[in-house]
């Protein structure tokens, strides 16, 4: 019908019409970015667990040596049992279960962070595979060999070939890894075969001191899990471990944001809500405001002939072009928004238990904090969310109004005028 | 000849004071009526009775042999549309729109071809001879020439009766006299009947076929008052 008398009348009453278009625009523009920021931090929180591939890292806390001399076990990763490992295998939800053994060694000069790792897994610290720089990783039987982080490798001046002694055993190196591309979780300094790892902690005074261990050690497990279920599977692993169990999940990166990251992420919602309810307040009153002004129209409307339910769709035709206008400037500012924060970068503070270095070694206290990009991005379903939420808002809003309108009787703003 | 509209015992009140009282009339089908009076004697309540635009409390109003009092409101608003023609003293027109739209108004719900619409519009304001001022805005208009869109646009459904309500209050003598002279020559192209409520005896009442006069919200035809002074 009217298509034409509702151009008309957005584009000769540029002033409501601009009104709405920005309060709508405003609301949706400020609501989606909200949303993208939040979900830039919590992608960010992921992406230290993402680039190993696991979804939750587990350890437990153990007791501290007498002496750090040799091979020393950190406090955060006490042996967790085969049985244990076994048992933790079967918990709902866990879907794989990947080994390694981490350790410190006092004995070397200088002082190196180790993990013992299976060269055949595809995650944890498997994905160093795809950070080889020089050489080659780590294979299946390997033994005496070793894979250095590279700016470890940098710093003491190591190249492939070089040996390095570790508790009287030599390894040489055979690849040198940018380990900074991985999520730098559990990093260490070198990367060697778990069963030789696992042999020299067998022989290490300061472990048998303090742990009785299993044939098969392992003390830091990367773990794969239906993501729908982490929380839950977080919870029965800890049960499982009991109270000194440490279970590393995007969450835990989330919550060593601070107030920050739980501000966005509690209030983003609401504070976006009350942005979109505002702009709908000032579609309402704009609504209110061209009505009052168009009280004549809607008088000569009736006068003409036209029915109620023909003025009702005329004036909810108007209310809905301007909320899609406003919708759609909303989510293109939005969309530049989220392109530009995904610009900036974030710096997520590492778990304590994740660090490798111990606190009481030179810059060990300092936290570690790994600086990942935002990857804030706006989500389609609220792209859609707040199309649906705007346009029966607004019909709503300009149905009920134009419905009031329309059942004054037109002599009265034609007698009156 | 049938009666193209006739109101039979109308009353209307507004906060107890009758306003419109026992109100006889009729109109044949291209008769010129003038309804005369003085100010608040009731009778542009009487034209937006029978226009349908106001609901009488008591009495009947048929169109062509049909009761239109019964009718609810959306029901009247189709008739209006289908078969009256309604001018405003200050003219109403939409202020956003053209000439041409707004001649296209009464058109804008029906399901015609937008083509079709501007085509009946056009030849309205060519009639009325404006068909060089169709893309104006009504700001961009004198008062005759806003009265003359208000004119084409309550003839573009065609009705049989056009109803205005001081016409040429707003327009000076010169202008009033034009669009006197237009009412009388679409009345004779479109057959219409002509309800034309007037302070103007002179220029506007003394053209009709038939006056009517309202004393105290009662009608009086020329007869019946000539008897009654």
């Amino acid at each position: 019908m009217g298509l034409r008398y509702v151009w008309s009348e957005l584009v000769h009453r540029p002033q409501r019409s601009i009104v709405a278009i920005i309060s709508i625009a405003l609301g949706v523009a400020l609501y989606l970015s909200l949303q993208a920021y939040a979900e830039g931090y919590q992608n960010a929180a992921r992406t230290p667990l993402t680039e190993i591939g696991a979804d939750l890292v587990v350890q437990r806390e153990g007791d501290i040596p007498d002496a750090f001399e040799g091979i020393v076990f950190p406090h955060s990763t006490a042996p967790i049992g085969e049985e244990e490992v076994a048992a933790l295998r079967e918990v709902e939800g866990v879907e794989e279960v990947g080994e390694a053994l981490f350790f410190w060694s006092f004995e070397s000069d200088p002082f190196l962070v180790g993990l013992g790792i299976d060269p055949e897994e595809s995650f944890g610290p498997g994905r160093l595979r795809t950070a080889i720089r020089e050489g080659r990783f780590l294979e299946a039987g390997d033994t005496g060999v070793a894979v250095a982080d590279s700016s470890y490798a940098d710093q003491y001046q190591l190249q492939i070939g070089d040996t390095v002694q570790i508790s009287g055993e030599a390894f040489q190196l055979v690849g040198l890894a940018d380990t900074s591309r991985v999520g730098n979780v559990a990093n260490a300094n070198l990367y060697l075969p778990i069963a030789d790892v696992n042999r020299m902690v067998h022989a290490a005074p300061q472990v048998q001191s303090v742990y009785t261990l299993d044939e098969q050690v392992t003390n830091l497990l990367f773990v794969k899990a239906d993501s729908a279920q982490a929380s839950l599977v977080a919870d029965n692993l800890k049960q499982l471990l009991g109270e000194r169990s440490l279970v590393t999940t995007p969450q835990s990166f989330e919550d060593v944001f601070g107030t920050t990251f739980q501000l966005i992420d509690r209030f983003g919602l609401l504070v976006g809500f009350s942005c979109l309810f505002l702009a709908l307040l000032g579609l309402l009153r704009v609504v209110v405001g061209g009505l009052t002004e168009r009280r004549r129209d809607v008088g000569i409307m009736r006068a003409v002939g036209w029915r109620k339910r023909e003025i009702v769709r005329q004036i909810s035709r108007e209310s809905l072009v301007l909320v899609a206008v406003g919708w759609s400037i909303g989510v293109i500012a939005a969309i530049g928004i989220a392109y530009v924060l995904s610009y900036f970068t974030v710096s997520i503070p590492v778990p304590w238990e994740l660090s490798p270095t111990p606190h009481f070694m030179a810059g060990g206290a300092k936290s570690l904090a790994l600086t990942v990009t935002m990857q804030a991005s706006v989500q389609p379903l609220g792209i859609a969310g707040t199309g649906v939420l705007c346009l029966l808002a607004g019909w709503v809003l300009s149905w009920w109004l134009a419905r009031r309108a329309a059942n004054m009787k037109p002599v009265e703003v034609l007698r009156s005028e | 000849m049938n009666k193209v509209l006739e109101a039979q015992g109308i009353v209307k009140s507004y906060s107890n004071v009758q306003v419109v009282r026992d109100g006889h009339l009729h109109i044949y089908p291209g008769e010129f009526v003038s309804i005369v009076g003085r100010s608040g004697s009731g009778k542009s309540t009487l034209l937006y009775l029978l226009a349908g635009l106001e609901k009488a409390d008591r009495g009947e109003i048929h169109y062509k042999g049909r009761v239109i009092t019964g009718l609810n409101e959306e029901q009247l608003a189709v008739w209006r549309r289908d078969n009256i023609g309604i001018v405003f003293q200050n003219f109403n027109l939409i202020p956003t729109l053209t000439a041409l739209e707004n001649v296209s108004f009464p058109l804008y719900p029906s399901k015609m071809p937008a083509s079709e619409r501007r085509q009946k519009a056009m030849t309205m304001l060519e009639q009325v001879g404006l068909a060089d001022r169709a893309h104006n805005r009504p700001h961009q208009l004198s008062g005759g020439e806003q009265q003359r869109v208000s004119i084409a646009r309550s003839l573009v459904c065609q009705p049989s009766i056009l109803f205005a309500d001081e016409p040429t209050g707003n327009l000076d003598s010169d202008t009033g006299d034009r669009i006197m002279d237009l009412f009388l020559q679409l009345r004779e192209d479109h057959q219409l009947a002509l309800f034309i409520v007037t302070h103007d005896e002179e220029k506007v009442a003394a053209r009709a076929d038939r006056r009517i006069e309202m004393k105290d919200g009662r009608t009086y035809s020329d007869e019946i008052w000539e008897d009654a002074k």
